[in-house]
């Protein structure tokens, strides 16, 4: 007995009908997917190096899916329509079907380097800029519940301060695959004073700060910036707008990896329960275990129908965090149904399905938790 | 705490109690202590002081080197955990002193509460670690269940006095087998089970052929108690034997890379014609499915119990964070949203402990009343951790935290002793004559 595969929705197929433009961008995938991320999956419980994920990003940019000729629309949150993000969107998910943490190596890469387009900040290294997540910390969540909306990394003063200097106990994180030689960051300088700085890594003080919920192969550190660096954008209004875009664009690439992610667990829960034998029967015919496929699809199903609608108005910021804010506890619970699924088996790092929800877990507190993104959206619908 | 009056305050129900006539002041709780010190408290003296004492050996010998042990299992530091755990006593807590290490006051006290005790106190500090000493006492119950003298004599008593003396003697519980994990912990699975491990006469003994894997502390065992079909026979043939470490034909084909309680280690156990005289047969020959469900019976508390105290370190590590970080000017304690996370987790925390010590405070652990305290703290555990780690934020994903390997060691509590699954059905299975009754609201 055979189990059905989860219905993906279409346009998660990386287009279709496709134009010959997409059908030579699905060959690219394909290959993509072959060479860099596949690599990363064969043995789950080894932890991606630096130069695998450095291919990850190499490869990309070689085949055109990342940092791509504007024109082309197939690189990585290069093209700003519905149908572009839809695009990056089912890239990512593709790649993390595979990999979680290729897809964000991809992912913050390409949201970097489309920062240094907007931003007009040229650099001769291959991958100058980074994408640090610091955008939607629990410091705007402050300013949904009334605090100034001073990010965690600088103090309430209306002065813009070097970056950790306040806010004692709390220094700021950075999560990035190497390399990278820059950081791109919005920072308030009090409740209504948003900008973009350029802080060069040569003038950051990084501390490594290991993590190991998920993302294996990503590395973090504390940052302190003693000196202010480059101011970029001052322009309220533009840098605001940025900073709406970045948001947007993050969240759904967020989801769409966890998506991924999810499918994968939930694709190797069925085969597993087909294969498996209890009780003298296939697992697959316990009604226990369908509950648990079921409701791992029902989740996927709900995400992939909350994704389709974030891409659909991605300008729309409060509801795109709402909607992520909903999703990752559902890619979570989906994950979990599948660990269960292979009891034990599951729970070993060897079989990949643990990865999978430690993934999961460690996107859930990305650029806000859903409690954060919750508050926030309210406050941006209330007008705050 | 913004939005919270302060003790001092006039309208504070602290001081308002306090100021009540003397005739109310026994039953009011004016100056009310920690949670966890008022859960004390409610305790038996010689409870409470048990729980008091593996607190502090918790902190003192495992927090400090569980962050450590979770990035690499290092034997030498494991054994020196596993030792002083053995000079504490925590290693022979199945027999009362001086055969084992239950102190006299303790011996009122039903020995599920007070493993439950042990097992929330260690897995607080760290599950792995808490695994370890834990595993040993699943090993040895059925052991001490089956009530053999000559086989306590010859196992377990000197077992125990190696641990408090010199170094630890463990012992291991292997039931699940690489085509069976769920149809060893359940009846109806058991019916259509063909076993993988089976014992073939031999003269003056027995010979076991097999396999068991995922053997939590397996692979340090000093001895194993193993159960085997026998040959020709099906599952309700299961009897269960005492394999020594160095027996010929025995050995450990691997320990597994997990997801977490990564302290402990989860063995494959080979058996290829280990040889098990007639007097290392525990309990009787074809008694050992009755002493498995048994066993299952009296460790399924205590494996909430582990739930529990992943789930109250979480709680802790969130509480420190919050009562030290500060955000947006303020500190993270003083906005609501915070503090009615923490009132969640406290909430669930409190409800977990409450199930755990009235399922343990027996001394016929009861199957249905078992798998719903392992069930609903394991399902719990996860709640808290999540909630923790949502607190956190992105400092959650950091290891020096500690909040996400509570996660990653929460999540194996839903898995082992019986997936949450087996043990809902569980329920069913012993309560199956009253649910088939009507009308159920009659006495």
């Amino acid at each position: 007995m055979t189990s059905p595969r989860t219905p993906r929705s279409r346009w998660l197929e990386l287009g279709a009908p496709p134009s010959v433009e997409q059908r030579n961008a699905r060959g690219a995938v394909e290959r993509y997917l072959e060479r860099a991320v596949r690599p990363l999956a064969e043995r789950p419980e080894r932890v991606p190096t630096a130069a695998q994920l450095g291919e990850v990003r190499r490869l990309a940019e070689e085949l055109g899916l990342l940092a791509a000729p504007a024109a082309s629309g197939l690189g990585l949150w290069e093209e700003p329509s519905v149908a572009g993000c839809r695009w990056s969107v089912g890239l990512l998910h593709r790649v993390a079907r595979e990999s979680a943490t290729a897809a964000l190596c991809l992912h913050h890469a390409a949201l970097g380097l489309l920062l240094g387009r907007r931003l007009g900040v040229e650099d001769a290294a291959p991958w100058p800029w980074l994408y640090a997540e610091l955008g939607l910390d629990k410091g705007l969540r402050g300013a949904a519940l009334g605090a100034p909306p001073v990010s965690e990394a600088a103090p309430a003063e209306p002065e813009l301060a070097p970056l950790g200097a306040g806010e004692a106990g709390r220094p700021l994180l950075l999560g990035a695959a190497e390399p990278w030689s820059a950081l791109l960051l919005p920072r308030w300088s009090d409740a209504r004073r948003l900008s973009w700085w350029r802080l060069p890594r040569a003038t950051l003080e990084l501390t490594p700060a290991p993590h190991a919920l998920g993302l294996d192969g990503l590395s973090t550190w504390q940052v302190r910036a003693p000196r202010l660096g480059e101011l970029l954008l001052e322009d309220v209004a533009a840098a605001l707008a940025l900073y709406r875009e970045v948001l947007a664009l993050d969240a759904l690439g967020l989801v769409g990896i966890g998506l991924g992610a999810t499918e994968g667990a939930l694709a190797a829960a069925k085969d597993y329960a087909a294969l498996r034998r209890q009780g003298g029967k296939l697992i697959v015919e316990h009604v226990a275990v369908r509950l648990l496929l079921s409701g791992a699809e029902a989740n996927v199903l709900s995400v992939q129908a909350l994704l389709a609608d974030m891409t659909l108005r991605p300008e729309a910021l409060a509801r795109v965090l709402a909607l992520r804010s909903v999703a990752h506890p559902q890619l979570c619970e989906a994950a979990s149904h599948a660990l269960q699924v292979f009891g034990g088996t599951g729970y070993l790092q060897d079989t990949g399905i643990e990865r999978r929800l430690r993934d999961n877990y460690h996107l859930r507190l990305l650029a806000g938790t859903p409690t954060d993104l919750r508050l926030t959206a309210l406050a941006m619908e209330d007008g705050r | 705490m913004e939005g919270i009056l302060s003790p001092s305050h006039p309208l504070s129900p602290h001081r308002a109690l306090r100021e009540l006539g003397w005739l109310a002041q026994p039953l009011v709780a004016a100056a009310p202590r920690s949670l966890w010190e008022q859960d004390t408290q409610s305790l038996p003296p010689a409870a409470a002081a048990y729980r008091r004492r593996v607190r502090r050996f918790a902190q003192r010998e495992l927090a400090p080197r569980a962050l450590e042990l979770d990035l690499q299992r290092e034997p030498q530091l494991i054994e020196r955990v596993l030792e002083a755990a053995g000079r504490a006593g925590l290693l022979s807590d199945l027999l009362p002193a001086p055969l084992g290490s239950i102190p006299p006051g303790l011996l009122r006290v039903p020995f599920t509460l007070a493993q439950s005790l042990k097992m929330e106190e260690l897995c607080a500090a760290c599950a792995g670690l808490g695994l370890m000493v834990g595993a040993s006492a699943l090993g040895a119950v059925p052991l001490v269940l089956a009530g053999q003298p000559r086989a306590l004599a010859r196992h377990v008593v000197p077992a125990f006095r190696h641990s408090l003396r010199s170094r630890p003697a463990l012992f291991a519980f292997a039931i699940t087998e690489p085509s069976g994990g769920s149809d060893v912990e359940e009846s109806e699975g058991a019916l259509r089970y063909v076993p993988g491990t089976v014992a073939r006469r031999a003269p003056g003994g027995w010979r076991l052929h097999g396999r068991k894997v995922f053997i939590s502390g397996g692979a340090l065992a000093q001895r194993v108690t193993v159960f085997a079909a026998l040959e020709g026979e099906g599952m309700e043939s299961w009897t269960c034997f005492v394999v020594g470490r160095g027996a010929p034909g025995f050995s450990v084909a691997r320990t597994e890379l997990k997801m977490g309680q990564r302290a402990s280690e989860a063995a494959e156990l080979v058996f290829d014609g280990v040889f098990v005289p007639d007097a290392d047969v525990v309990g009787g020959l074809r008694r050992g499915w009755g002493l498995n469900r048994a066993v299952l019976n009296a460790s399924r508390v205590p494996v909430g119990a582990i739930a529990l105290g992943i789930a109250r370190g979480a709680l802790e590590g969130a509480l420190d964070f919050a009562a030290s970080a500060r955000l947006a000017g303020k500190g993270l304690l003083d906005y609501q949203d915070v503090q009615l996370g923490l009132a969640q987790m406290l909430i669930e925390v409190q409800a977990m402990r409450a199930l755990v010590w009235q399922s343990a405070n027996t001394w016929r652990p009861a199957q249905a009343r078992a798998s719903i305290a392992k069930v609903f703290a394991s399902d719990a555990a996860l709640r808290v951790c999540e909630a923790a780690l949502e607190l956190l934020g992105n400092h959650g994903v950091l290891h020096a935290r500690r909040v996400e390997k509570q996660l990653r060691d929460a999540r194996l509590t839903q898995i082992y002793e019986g997936t949450n699954q087996i043990n809902r059905l569980a329920i069913l299975e012993e309560q199956q004559t009253w649910l088939a009754s009507a009308p159920h609201g009659q006495p």
